[in-house]
């Protein structure tokens, strides 16, 4: 009996975590680009899907040859998004946040319809990469081997990788500094906007590998965008937005509470996520990591 | 519609002060559109589509209700709650819940606790959503919205999930099969609710919002509760958002989850910037201006509608930001100018608008064209090619004829304007009417026959006010330095 | 002449700020450019930075028309500029802050002697011991010191300095003072926005008042020292 329980609880202890590792991915270009662009992007979620959809493409045009496209899906993403940053948001930085929000947001509608016309709305699926279709025996549970193998290094590793890049780097030292004087660095010699375009290269690139590492795990489908938008959102929110920290944090919470959830109550289990980000907004308005003062924008 | 900006300062005046009412030229205003629009269907019924015409004023009525609730918080509260369905969702369960579950549930009492249920959602998510800043507000709206919506989803026992709750029992007078009685009984509700919302938006509350909007920590300064304020106009937003969802149920004896789902929150957010944010009627344009678009579009090519939407929407926020009844009120006149030069500028500005609705009608004409006969480019698959009539020509000779003749027509009509030419007012009056007839005769849909309509009423509009007529017969002196100046 | 500004207007948005301000300043010359709060000297600084572009006029440096040029790229002609408010990044360490301020004089000049964060140090003791600390939890003084060593690292020809002076104790003025002096012995060419014309005038060689968006004085120090009704008028001395 005890045997039962503690089981149960590692294999949701885990699950809670590939939930985390994946709107991680996704969650932490969106915070990234708040952070430094001040720009909520609503479209984040389109670029996640699009990384699904493009994963779905190669695969089939190279017969199932899977681990490239964990690369180039998300570049092409980076294309799309690059040419959204240049074209749509550029003339915009200075304008009200309202009419930002309300830009990204036509941006998912455009780029929600593009997807229909370009796949069609039928649900596709991407077959598991070769060798980790199977499961694994961990602690006498069985788990699938891509969440393990993949899923889970992917997270850790984006985690690892973007406090190295803007802790460790040159590059991220400056984008910390612009994230708190956008001008200021631009006085001390950086092209600020071409900065911008990077970080929300990046951003999208991220978004992108969330939808390109995810894909073999579930439907893709028109809407998928939607649908991650909003957990990315309470992940934020939770985290406190503009925090990478935070977000992890938000992630980690988000994931498990998700999974206990589950036993719980299985066809609301959102709504605890609710009332958790209810109680954050009510006791920690800023989220559990993010910072008193709302950034400079 | 064409309420200038004048009166409704006057207005908010009047009603400030306090005095009756019925002095009120806006009420009056209601009062004879009521009466218009109750009688039409008596008007319309021997038409052939008398059907279609009075379905889809009942859900034009709907939907401005909904979009001046809403716009009640983006344009006078500065707040885009991107996940105002939630509301209508709220309204269309409530009472569709109470009026199936309790058989002895009062059909009118289930409508009174629509509003008072989306007020009391509202006001519980607004606690949370409006605690920081916009964006927080955004994304809050958002997200709470989707929950209402996966509630109304996923709770098969309560709401039916997606089957939705079918057959909900209303009163017999709404099963009249020619609608009209049902399309009565939601014109008066929605007359009268938009008006309680003008009279709201006129209040102090209302002036307090917009200084709140305008600018939040002056408001705090100067004392005002600014959490307070937000909230409230959360609270009846969602009230009336929550009446147009039941009346939107009750039209469809029906609910289903759909009805909270996020589309819904786009639509609404676009009749409002459609018609134009900072005015109290737009948001009712851009309701109908959309539903016309939706009946064009979605019929015939469902899969571009939220592209269609996305576009206009990039289109707006660059190009038109005031919306149209924004910009058909947009003055800039300087109140040091004498009356020549006011008149002048404002020839000015009204030859420049005109170019802007020129563009906008010969666009929708070829967007439309290309849409329903896409290969016709150079003539007409669809009708026998005859040199007189211009419905059996292709696209690109009727564009370039619309192009180049009307563009000449216009800019000598419009260069008499400017010299105040008595004769050349009638003339373009009557060339925008025309355009309109020509529109009609080429069948073009819908909203573009909108959009050509409203050019003829603000022609109307600005050419036939008081000052104006009397700039026209009077014969004004040109000045020409302040008329160049303003073109600029 | 390194930097030449003739006859510029700048507004911001509706309102006017400048009329027509014109200035220049010499290779190794200390030039002060005074005035009462709200003049303009800040919206001078801006003008020739790039910050806020003039609508006329132009900003001619070492013979190169720089006019709204953007802001990164004055700065990478060598145009080093010190804000009014200090504004370092206080999320980020000390040394961090100056790493950010770090890049490659232009053109190699400099004479081959290349800023450095332990030559920041050299000038600015102080800031050796705080490396590791946020900016954000300096003094006032020690936040001035860090963004002129966070400019200074940029390796620039000609610094432009916002009111060091704004806000600190007599005691970190007289140290700062000290520390300008020796910048400009070591052959840096400083454009000094002051109000406290005291201090200004004690660095500098040459001065401009500024009244209303105007340039009201322009000559050196000594002839602003005798004249005394300009002093009076423009400067509340
Ligand atoms: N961003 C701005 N927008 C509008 N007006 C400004 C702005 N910055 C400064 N001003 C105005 O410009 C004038 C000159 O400012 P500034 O150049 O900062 O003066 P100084 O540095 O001499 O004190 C002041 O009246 C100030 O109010
Ligand atoms: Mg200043």
């Amino acid at each position: 009996m005890v045997d039962f329980f503690t089981n149960v609880f590692f294999v949701q202890l885990v699950n809670g975590l590939f939930i985390a590792a994946g709107i991680y991915l996704v969650a932490s270009g969106l915070s990234l680009v708040f952070g430094v662009l001040g720009i909520l992007n609503f479209a984040h979620g389109s670029f996640y899907m699009y990384g699904a959809f493009f994963v779905f493409t190669y695969v089939g045009f190279t017969a199932g040859d899977f681990w490239p496209a964990l690369f180039i899906a998300p570049m092409v993403v980076v294309i799309l998004g690059v040419v959204m940053e240049v074209v749509f948001l550029r003339p915009i930085y200075k304008a009200d946040p309202l009419y930002q929000l309300l830009l990204t947001y036509a941006m998912v509608l455009i780029f929600g319809d593009l997807v229909k016309i370009l796949y069609g709305a039928e649900n596709l699926s991407v077959a598991r990469p070769e060798g980790f279709e199977g499961t694994v025996t961990i602690a006498g549970s069985l788990f699938p081997s891509y969440q393990i193998f993949v899923l889970l290094p992917a997270g850790f590793l984006t985690v690892l990788g973007l406090y190295l890049f803007l802790n460790r780097t040159n590059v991220g030292r400056t984008v910390r500094a612009a994230t708190q004087d956008r001008e200021m660095i631009g006085a001390l010699g950086v092209n600020v906007r071409l900065l911008y375009t990077g970080v929300f290269a990046i951003g999208a690139f991220l978004g992108g590998l969330g939808g390109a590492v995810l894909a073999p795990m579930g439907a893709l489908y028109p809407g998928m965008d939607f649908d991650v938008i909003i957990e990315v959102f309470l992940v934020v929110v939770l985290g406190g937005l503009g925090s990478m920290a935070g977000t992890a944090l938000g992630a980690l919470i988000y994931g498990e509470l998700k999974s206990f959830g589950i036993l719980w109550v299985p066809e609301l289990e959102s709504v605890f996520i609710y009332v958790l980000m209810a109680v954050v907004l009510v006791a920690r308005p800023q989220g559990l990591l993010g910072k008193k003062v709302e950034g400079g924008h | 519609m064409a309420t200038s900006q004048d009166s409704l300062q006057d207005t908010a005046g009047a009603v400030g002060k306090g005095q009756s009412a019925f002095r009120d030229p806006v009420l009056w205003g209601f009062l004879v559109a009521l009466v218009l629009f109750f009688w039409t269907p008596e008007l319309i019924i021997y038409m052939e589509w008398a059907d279609f015409w009075i379905i889809f004023l009942t859900e034009a009525f709907i939907w401005s209700l909904f979009a001046v609730a809403f716009n009640l918080l983006m344009g006078y509260g500065g707040l885009i709650s991107f996940g105002q369905a939630a509301y209508l969702g709220i309204g269309g369960y409530t009472a569709g819940l109470l009026l199936k579950y309790l058989v002895w549930m009062n059909f009118y009492v289930a409508l009174v606790a629509a509003p008072i249920g989306g007020a009391l959602a509202a006001l519980v998510i607004g606690y949370f959503c409006i605690r920081r800043t916009h964006i927080y507000f955004a994304i809050l709206t958002l997200a709470f919205g989707h929950i209402v919506y996966l509630i109304a989803f996923k709770w098969y026992d309560f709401t039916g999930g997606d089957n939705g709750l079918i057959g909900i029992p209303v009163p017999e007078w709404i099963k009249d099969p020619t609608f009209v009685s049902y399309y009565k009984f939601v014109l008066v509700i929605c007359m009268v609710s938009i008006y309680l919302l003008w009279r709201i938006v006129n209040s102090p509350f209302g002036k307090t919002l917009t200084a709140i909007r305008e600018n939040e920590v002056r408001a705090d300064f100067v004392g005002i509760n600014v959490q307070r304020h937000k909230l409230y106009a959360f609270m009846i937003a969602g009230a009336f958002s929550a009446l147009a969802g039941a009346l939107i149920m009750i039209n469809e004896r029906s609910v289903y989850p759909d009805l909270a789902h996020w589309t819904q929150s786009t639509q609404v957010l676009l009749m409002s910037l459609l018609g134009g944010v900072y005015t109290f009627f737009g948001p009712v344009v851009g309701a109908f201006l959309l539903l016309t678009m939706d009946a064009d579009i979605t019929q015939n090519y469902p899969e571009i509608w939220q592209l269609f939407l996305g576009g206009t929407l990039v289109l707006i926020l660059f190009a038109l930001p005031g919306g149209i009844v924004g910009f058909i009120q947009e003055r800039d006149e300087n109140a040091a100018d004498d009356m020549a030069t006011r008149m002048a500028k404002l020839m000015a500005q009204f030859s420049r608008k005109s170019w802007y609705f020129f563009g906008g009608a010969v666009s929708f004409t070829v967007f439309f064209s290309i849409l329903q006969t896409p290969d016709s480019w150079w003539i007409s698959e669809d009708w026998d090619f005859e040199l007189l009539s211009l419905i059996t020509w292709g696209i690109l000779p009727r564009t370039i004829l619309q192009l180049v003749v009307g563009a000449a027509i216009l800019w000598w009509l419009l260069r008499g304007i400017q010299s105040f030419q008595a004769m050349h007012r009638w003339l373009l009056l009557a060339f925008t009417v025309l355009s309109l007839a020509l529109h009609i005769y080429l069948e073009t849909p819908l909203s573009g026959l909108l959009l050509v309509f409203l050019w003829a009423v603000y022609s109307f509009y600005c050419l036939f006010e008081p000052d104006t007529r009397q700039a026209f017969s009077g014969g004004i002196e040109v000045v020409k330095d302040a008329a160049q100046e303003a073109a600029e | 002449m390194i930097l030449e500004v003739n006859d510029i207007y700048t507004s911001y948005g509706l309102s006017q700020i400048l009329f027509g301000i014109s200035i220049n300043v010499d290779e190794g010359e200390c030039v002060a450019l005074l005035g009462r709060n709200g003049v303009g000297k800040t919206t001078t600084l801006r003008s020739i930075m790039g910050l806020t572009a003039p609508t006329k006029g132009s900003v001619v440096y070492k013979g190169n028309d720089i006019t709204g040029r953007a802001s990164f790229r004055v700065a990478k002609m060598g145009v080093g500029f010190v804000p009014e408010e200090r504004r370092i990044f206080s999320d980020l360490s000390v040394r961090e802050n100056l790493e950010t301020g770090r890049k490659p004089a232009a053109n190699g000049a400099n004479g081959g002697k290349e800023w450095t964060i332990d030559r920041v140090h050299e000038i600015f003791p102080i800031l050796e011991g705080l490396s590791d600390r946020k900016g954000g939890y300096l003094s006032g003084g020690e936040q001035q010191m860090l963004t002129v060593g966070r400019t200074l690292m940029g390796n620039p020809d000609l610094l432009l300095l916002d009111e060091p002076s704004e806000g600190l104790a007599p005691l970190v003025v007289r140290d700062l003072s000290n520390q300008i002096a020796r910048l400009k012995e070591e052959g840096m060419t400083i454009l000094l926005c002051e109000q406290n014309a005291k201090f200004a005038t004690g660095l500098s060689d040459r001065a401009y008042i500024l009244e209303k968006g105007q340039v009201r004085f322009g000559g050196t120090i000594d002839e602003l020292q005798e004249n005394e009704e300009i002093r009076d008028q423009y400067l509340g001395l």
